[in-house]
């Protein structure tokens, strides 16, 4: 067992009445990391983190805590805490006897109590809330009972099951600075269960993109949004444009990976796949025409794909840019004033809609609906998945 | 606003005072009364009926009505815990089935019921016989009419009361508290401890009231399952009335057991709220 690793997860699986719910999972926390688990309700994120809880246990596979296989140990047994959705404080106990809890279970001794319980709800800045009942609270007061409560026994990990789900929107903005600073403070792992993709990207060091109880990607946000490894990543994780077609054309020559442009879908691509190199191919793609892109190795002519191309990636001006590769001629739909960003839904000649986002400045012209205008990317900018 | 939650407050309020304090207040006056030769009542103010109660005979009665009632209680909580929390964690359909069973029996005569039991129970009956016949027993076992019978009569009659409210208290529990309870290292002892029994406290309360309030009440219970011999407040009360016609003796006794039920609930709920 190596120390760096807060939790590994082995080839786990759980089926519920026939149904697997979880399907072969393999992944580890290293220590002091925000891992999230992304994905849609009923992919079997939730079960994942109940196993680890040891709420549930797993048909097969093995879950290792400090060196330690807890598989079918009970929850009262492994050195994990959690933090509920709806927080399941104890509506019967003070903010403080709530904190407490975990270390009054294990008879620790009272002057230790005090400290440790004190300690930590000063940590979530609730230090006067003590005597306070749960329902006296508000929604985010109570969610840092709910983190005190599981903190202060000092876990080798924390799971988190959708903690923002219970909060209103301008309060989780605000809840996820502070949980990100404070798990940077206290240096816990956490495990992080959502289905809300900005949260994830926020705050994850790492994000695991689950569907259908599989893990289909792990890696940096970053590397999620901009190297997708299948079509359900890239349309969960962010918003992109997916298009149909097939590859017409492989160039024989490799590109130097690092000669490819940095922060393109391309660089991130090499670096997912830590390949070194990357293949200019041409695709005919449905409504759009015949388009450039940079592929790893394993395409061949012929083959069917899918052009994953984000909003924000293209183009949009009514006068041809020379050094953008690709380029098609459309007609705004709609226009989306948001502030900070222009959305736009455009129609090609084809009658295929896309979706356009460009940074909003007050000297560049806001389109309007009927506008002419051309949508152009860089070849580096697409990601063609399988 | 407020006219109209006092219109509102009228009928309960006119409900109490026909039903409630009226026979109340004419107990109180029959109470202070004396018995007339042939039973009749004549109207005077004295205390003689309620200095008659401090007689050791009668004291008795109370004190065993009161071990009896807080006994039966014990029992049903006992029973009625595991009863209530098996049914609570039920799915829908099998909680409304079980409450639809609990109340079944009310539909028939309470007399019926306990005449049922006094079959199952006697020497001849199907408990005995068949544990005869087989051999389990050389003898038969005679519980009927005695003091174990009237137990049983007890709890069999109030078990639904304590059953309805803890349930009712118990279906509410979030099951996440008892995961979180168990993920913060919680035993099962602990779990029921510290989680399941404090939050159960409201049904638990309710059911220990109604149980312990009806049981001194009950005449007919001791009369029939332990054939006369063992007499509560309410056979003594009931006797007063019907039998030996001295009405002004047993509202004095009515109003005795009511001040003591009462003064012992007081103090049950005052120790159940600081505690």
């Amino acid at each position: 067992m190596s120390e760096q690793f807060s939790v590994e997860v082995k080839e786990i699986s759980k089926s519920f009445h026939g149904v697997t719910v979880v399907r072969d999972v393999d992944f580890d926390i290293r220590k002091g990391e925000f891992f999230a688990l992304l994905g849609p309700s009923g992919c079997g994120k939730t079960t994942l983190l109940r196993m680890i809880a040891g709420f549930e246990y797993p048909d097969k596979g093995s879950i290792w805590i400090r060196g330690r296989d807890v598989a079918s140990v009970p929850a009262n047994d492994r050195p994990v805490n959690m933090v509920f959705q709806h927080y399941a404080l104890f509506p019967h106990l003070s903010v403080f006897e709530n904190a407490a809890f975990g270390l009054r279970m294990r008879r620790v001794p009272e002057p230790e109590v005090r400290r440790r319980a004190d300690d930590v709800l000063g940590v979530v800045q609730l230090k006067d809330l003590g005597p306070r009942m749960p329902a006296e609270l508000s929604g985010g007061q109570q969610q840092r009972v709910a983190l005190a409560r599981a903190l202060v026994n000092q876990p080798e990990l924390l799971l988190l099951d959708e903690p923002m789900a219970a909060l209103d929107e301008k309060l989780r903005e605000d809840m996820r600075e502070e949980l990100k600073a404070l798990q940077h403070r206290i240096g816990v792992s956490f495990l992080y269960v959502t289905h809300d993709q900005e949260e994830a990207l926020e705050l994850a060091d790492r994000i695991a993109v689950m569907e259908k109880g599989r893990i289909i990607q792990i890696g940096a946000p970053q590397e999620i949004y901009e190297s997708p490894k299948t079509a359900f990543v890239a349309d969960f994780v962010g918003v992109s444009n997916l298009l149909k077609g097939k590859v017409a054309e492989v160039e024989q020559l490799l590109v130097e990976a690092a000669s490819l442009p940095p922060g393109t879908a391309a660089a991130a691509a090499s670096a997912q796949a830590s390949s070194a190199a990357m293949r200019r191919v041409w695709l005919e793609v449905e409504g759009v025409g015949r388009i450039e892109a940079f592929t790893g190795d394993g395409f061949q002519a012929g083959e069917a794909v899918t052009l994953s191309l984000r909003p924000e990636r293209i183009h949009l001006s009514t006068s041809q840019v020379s050094e953008l590769e690709n380029r098609v001629s459309a007609i705004v739909q709609r226009a989306i004033f948001l502030g900070s960003d222009i959305h736009y839904h455009v129609r090609l000649a084809s009658g295929l809609l896309l979706r356009v986002q460009t940074i909003y400045s007050p000297i560049r012209r806001v389109r309007k609906e009927g506008d002419r205008v051309y949508l152009m990317w860089r070849s580096e900018d697409a990601t063609v998945l399988a | 606003m407020t006219r109209l939650k006092a219109r509102l407050s009228l009928p309960p309020l006119l409900w109490l005072a026909v039903f409630y304090a009226l026979p109340l207040g004419l107990i109180i006056l029959v109470s202070s009364a004396a018995r007339g030769t042939y039973g009749g009542i004549l109207w005077s103010l004295s205390f003689k009926s309620y200095l008659r109660f401090f007689d050791p005979l009668y004291l008795g009665v109370l004190a065993r009505s009161i071990a009896v009632a807080a006994l039966s209680t014990v029992l049903c909580v006992l029973l009625g815990f595991p009863i209530s929390w098996w049914m609570a964690r039920l799915g829908k359909r099998g909680q409304q089935i079980m409450v639809l069973l609990i109340l079944i029996p009310f539909w028939t005569n309470v007399l019926v019921r306990l005449y049922a039991w006094m079959f199952l129970l006697g020497s001849s009956g199907p408990f005995n016989s068949l544990a005869l016949r087989s051999g389990l027993l050389r003898a038969p076992l005679e519980v009927l009419y005695t003091w174990k019978a009237v137990l049983l009569g007890f709890v069999y009659g109030q078990l639904p009361f304590m059953i309805l409210p803890l349930y009712a208290s118990l279906e509410k529990i979030d099951k996440s508290l008892i995961e979180a309870a168990r993920d913060l290292y919680a035993s099962s002892w602990q779990v029921f401890r510290r989680v399941i029994l404090p939050l159960s406290k409201p049904g638990l309360v309710a059911g220990s009231v109604l149980v312990f309030a009806s049981i001194p009440c009950d005449f007919v219970t001791p009369d029939l399952m332990g054939g006369s011999k063992y007499a509560l407040m309410g056979n003594l009360i009931q006797q007063q009335y019907l039998v030996v016609r001295d009405w002004p003796f047993g509202s004095a006794l009515s109003l005795i057991q009511m001040l003591v039920i009462g003064a012992g609930l007081l103090l049950y709920l005052r120790q159940e709220q600081s505690a």
